[in-house]
């Protein structure tokens, strides 16, 4: 079965919207601290990682645009990190898909700690942000959100044949 | 059907695109602040599904509330009420001679003659920043800079305004300052953010200054943002080291900024000689 681009990118969306959602969910500190995962980066990566075509480098920076006016980020920080996190998927697609997904998951935790280091040092740089080791504590939970995310939508992926 | 081969432009070139674009949106900020609003408003019902469980959860709490805990709960308000009104009954006759007095020196006071109270949103925001969501936006006339207040204190000023709702950067965040005087004596000082809820800092202030523990400091009116008077943070701890001009001087915001709910949004005003009781619109 073959479905319209346009429907195929009505799902990505809707996805990364459901992962916003989920971003900005409030959550008691404790657990907001150390266990949110990055839930749009890692959505935006999956469909950087399954369809390159369909969600590219360009659309993952709009995506980090939509995470900038929702945490109230000067436009473009999480835009560009998200945008180099997609180029960075992307150019090793190949290769990453034949990995298996804990391999995957360790790979992808290396792409956020340094997602967190680039974004806390524009944050401190350019925003006068305040950067505290715990920031990058939050970064293990995506040990474990990514096998989540990648067969949560895996299975949509194949359910809704998207391509 | 479309094969992974077909690109349109190469990796590299997107990249330096997306770089050279961000940066130009982070150097042209300020003056993109339009297009933010828009989307922010755009994006706004996110934020609305977001809070709702926890709200759901808050009705809830309140509906189940015993008879005996809301009869407690009215008595403690009534007392409460008794001897706030009492307080202002003298106070607006401070405030009526005060504001002719001052007109007789012609330096009118900044008074507020427009109050609202907003609820806290809670979502999650910037990880770096201290800042909250207001339900409150452009609807309500909210604007940029306004001021914020709480029962207890200063909270904090609007930075970001949208539609259906508003932004506040609290006084606490790393990139907030706030002129300050102190009650006892009217030094004034400069009261600087640490990205610490319970703590700020005063920034230079000579070890000669005249300041103790347990210091009032209040709103100084000065810089035009907030109006005089608000009472902002206390004096808790002084440090002088030895070959350093400056004291570290550490306050604590009287405004409980880890657990606000509602504050209340100030339109302030030169006083007219007419001055008429604020009014408080409800939400």
């Amino acid at each position: 079965m073959r479905r319209s681009p346009f429907f195929t990118f009505l799902i990505i969306w809707l996805s990364i919207l459901c992962a916003a959602l989920l971003q900005i969910l409030p959550l008691p500190p404790l657990v907001d601290e150390y266990f949110r995962p990055q839930w749009m980066l890692l959505t935006a990566m999956y469909w950087a990682l399954a369809l390159p075509n369909r969600f590219g480098i360009g659309s993952a920076w709009i995506a980090g645009l939509i995470l900038d006016v929702l945490w109230g980020t000067t436009l473009g920080f999480n835009g560009v990190m998200f945008g180099l996190c997609a180029a960075f998927m992307v150019e090793n697609n190949h290769k990453l898909r034949t990995y298996s997904v804990w391999h995957q998951s360790l790979i992808l935790l290396g792409l956020v700690l340094v997602y967190q280091m680039l974004f806390g040092t524009l944050s401190s740089w350019l925003d006068d942000a305040l950067v505290t080791n715990s920031y990058y504590a939050s970064s293990f939970i995506t040990l474990l959100a990514w096998p989540w995310i990648f067969f949560t939508l895996r299975k949509v992926r194949r359910r809704l044949f998207l391509s | 059907m479309k094969t992974i081969f077909t690109r349109r432009f190469p990796a590299s070139v997107k990249i330096i695109a997306i770089v050279v674009l961000s940066l130009l949106l982070v150097l042209s900020s300020d003056s993109l602040a339009p297009a933010r609003q828009y989307l922010s408003t755009f994006f706004s019902p996110l934020q609305v599904i977001a809070s709702a469980p926890l709200e759901a959860l808050d009705n809830v709490s309140e509906t189940v509330k015993s008879r005996e805990t809301l009869m407690a709960e009215n008595q403690k308000l009534r007392q409460l009420e008794l001897s706030i009104s009492d307080r202002l009954l003298k106070l607006e006759h401070l405030e009526q001679e005060n504001s002719r007095l001052r007109a007789m020196l012609g330096s009118p006071v900044v008074t507020t003659q427009r109050k609202l109270i907003a609820r806290i949103q809670s979502v999650d925001t910037d990880p770096f920043r201290l800042q909250v969501v207001l339900n409150k936006g452009i609807k309500d006339d909210v604007f940029i800079g306004q001021p914020v207040v709480d029962e207890h204190g200063v909270v904090g000023q609007v930075v970001e305004v949208n539609e259906f709702s508003s932004r506040v950067l609290l006084i606490a965040d790393n990139s907030h300052a706030i002129p300050l005087r102190n009650q006892r004596n009217d030094v004034r000082l400069i009261g600087l953010g640490r990205g610490d809820v319970h703590q700020m800092e005063l920034q230079y202030v000579t070890k000669n200054t005249d300041v103790k523990i347990g210091d009032m400091l209040v709103t100084s009116g000065l810089g035009d943002r907030f109006p005089e008077g608000y009472p902002v943070a206390s004096v808790t701890g002084i440090e002088n080291r030895g070959n350093e001009i400056y004291s570290t001087i550490r306050i604590r915001p009287i405004a409980q900024l880890d657990r606000i709910r509602y504050v209340l949004l100030l339109w302030p005003e030169l006083a007219t000689s007419d001055a008429s009781a604020p009014e408080v619109l409800s939400q």
